[in-house]
């Protein structure tokens, strides 16, 4: 098994009342224990991917499939379970964080690789690749609060392609930027993770049906399915089409 | 063989991090203003003309070099200011990108009191070119004076790690934590002998204000900078350095078990 995802759980306490301030916490204090709620995000979740297997996580917002990633990546530690594979995992999730807008596109170019692990002088070797992918070659000193969304999420991709990595986590991310662009990263992701595992989380179904060997389905943080997805697929349409 | 080169890229790798990091808050900070870095000198210069037009005529007497102490105490207490104040938001301030990446969390403080620091380093510098164009208590410097006050500055740095260790977790916790400080920092201000010299104050007073670190370090640089004895025994700054290693590698501690739980409260 390349990647090894074992019973993993994970709650979050939520207050009842937010409670961040002294004050808040004072009234407290003479109201007595505060009171908190346990949401479980995570029911033990199991799955594995064999060695160069694409997966798609879907499910209904809520279910639990960012946590899990977010697990995955390192970001949460889980309340039990483990996850196992080698090498590293790269997270593209919510592309264009740690992005600032008042940095210059080359910049921000700098500042986001050394984020996501790369050396400055590993940059210095990709930086044209990445400038040429993210088609910004003529804004590189622009500030990135002067170029459009769509060319800022660009960069942003363009960054994390350039990372070896034998996991790729990708969150609800191929909208990124116009028709063409979209073709591209994808093609683009296809040909680097080919062979290497990923997890594909998304609500456009027939994306997840064309791209993944299997897909996992998840429902209030416990796994309903783990299949093919043409099995997968038509019963997570009809359970949501009638959920009883 | 390919051991080492695994942990130099690593060292390069948080060289990079840490530096760019740094680089990228000063620019974020003062490439959008016009008159840009020099707004780290003009706060403590403004603060230190406005206070010896008020105040040098009552402490001159007392203070022969007044007007240099009231600058070394007033820069070094901008730096504790600045620094402590930066690193107990530096967590909050990069909330961002902890939630979404992976990375040694760490390198955040390290590059926000590093930021705190070149400022510091910038505003001394200045300090020491005017003052020996002034040309004033050049006979008075002295080397080893110098290094010995750099090794405070070092220090005191290390004890601005320690605070921020346990700050940064407890402004993530209660955000009222950087309120809390700013206030102390504030009465801190008039705790310390910055504007009035510690000569000035009654005995038990001066053992009173000799507890607060600060007041060991100011006092401490100015006799090294002047090259004078200094009026606080050597064993008060044996016990700040060790209780800020101390506080440093608890800090330490504190922090690395607690910064994956307390993401989650961001």
């Amino acid at each position: 098994m390349a990647v090894h995802i074992s019973q993993i759980s994970k709650s979050f306490l939520l207050p009842h009342e937010r409670r961040g301030t002294l004050k808040n916490h004072f009234i407290h204090l003479f109201r007595g224990r505060l009171r908190y709620e346990r949401f479980h995000a995570l029911t033990e979740v199991s799955f594995d991917l064999k060695e160069g297997e694409w997966i798609g996580m879907i499910g209904s917002n809520g279910s639990g499939k960012s946590t899990l990633l977010k697990i995955i990546s390192g970001i949460f530690e889980p309340d039990a379970g483990t996850v196992e594979y080698k090498g590293r995992s790269i997270p593209f999730l919510e592309l264009g964080a740690g992005l600032h807008p008042e940095l210059t596109v080359r910049d921000n170019i700098f500042m986001n690789s050394i984020l996501l692990g790369m050396t400055k002088r590993e940059v210095n070797k990709r930086f044209d690749e990445i400038l040429d992918f993210a088609e910004l070659r003529n804004f590189v000193d622009q500030q990135l609060k002067n170029i459009s969304s769509g060319m800022k999420l660009r960069l942003a991709f363009a960054v994390a392609l350039t990372i070896e990595a034998e996991l790729y986590l990708i969150d609800e991310i191929m909208s990124v930027g116009d028709y063409n662009f979209q073709k591209k990263s994808l093609s683009a992701l296809k040909e680097k993770a080919h062979g290497k595992n990923l997890i594909f989380v998304s609500h456009d179904l027939e994306q997840v049906e064309q791209l993944c060997h299997r897909v996992v389905w998840l429902n209030k943080g416990r796994v309903m399915m783990y299949d093919r997805p043409e099995k997968v697929i038509p019963a997570y349409k009809a359970y949501s089409n009638n959920p009883s | 063989m390919r051991n080492k080169k695994l942990i130099s890229r690593r060292l390069e790798y948080y060289k990079d991090f840490i530096w760019e990091t740094t680089k990228a808050g000063l620019k974020l900070r003062y490439g959008q203003s016009a008159l840009g870095f020099i707004w780290v000198f003009l706060k403590p210069f403004a603060t230190f003309v406005i206070i010896l037009a008020v105040f040098s005529f009552l402490f001159v007497q007392e203070d022969q070099n007044y007007k240099f102490n009231l600058l070394v105490g007033l820069l070094i207490f901008y730096y504790f200011s600045e620094a402590t104040t930066n690193i107990t938001n530096s967590l909050l301030a990069q909330r961002d990108i902890i939630l979404k990446l992976d990375f040694s969390r760490l390198v955040i403080l390290i590059s926000s009191v590093l930021g705190s620091l070149l400022n510091f380093i910038a505003s001394m510098a200045t300090f020491f070119l005017f003052w020996f164009l002034i040309g004033e208590s050049v006979k008075n410097f002295s080397i080893l004076g110098f290094v010995e006050f750099l090794f405070l500055m070092v220090v005191l740095t290390v004890f601005i790690m320690g605070f921020g260790f346990f700050m940064s977790i407890w402004q993530i916790k209660l955000r009222d934590m950087s309120s809390i400080w700013e206030l102390l920092l504030r009465l801190l201000m008039y705790g310390t002998p910055i504007i009035y010299p510690l000569s000035i104050l009654p005995d038990f007073m001066q053992s009173a204000v000799l507890l607060n670190p600060l007041t060991i370090v100011i006092e401490i640089s100015r006799a090294l900078l002047l090259n004078k004895e200094s009026v606080i025994p050597d064993w008060y700054l044996f016990i700040f350095m060790l209780s800020s290693t101390l506080i440093c590698l608890g800090g330490y501690f504190y922090f690395s078990k607690n910064i994956r739980r307390v993401s989650e409260l961001m």
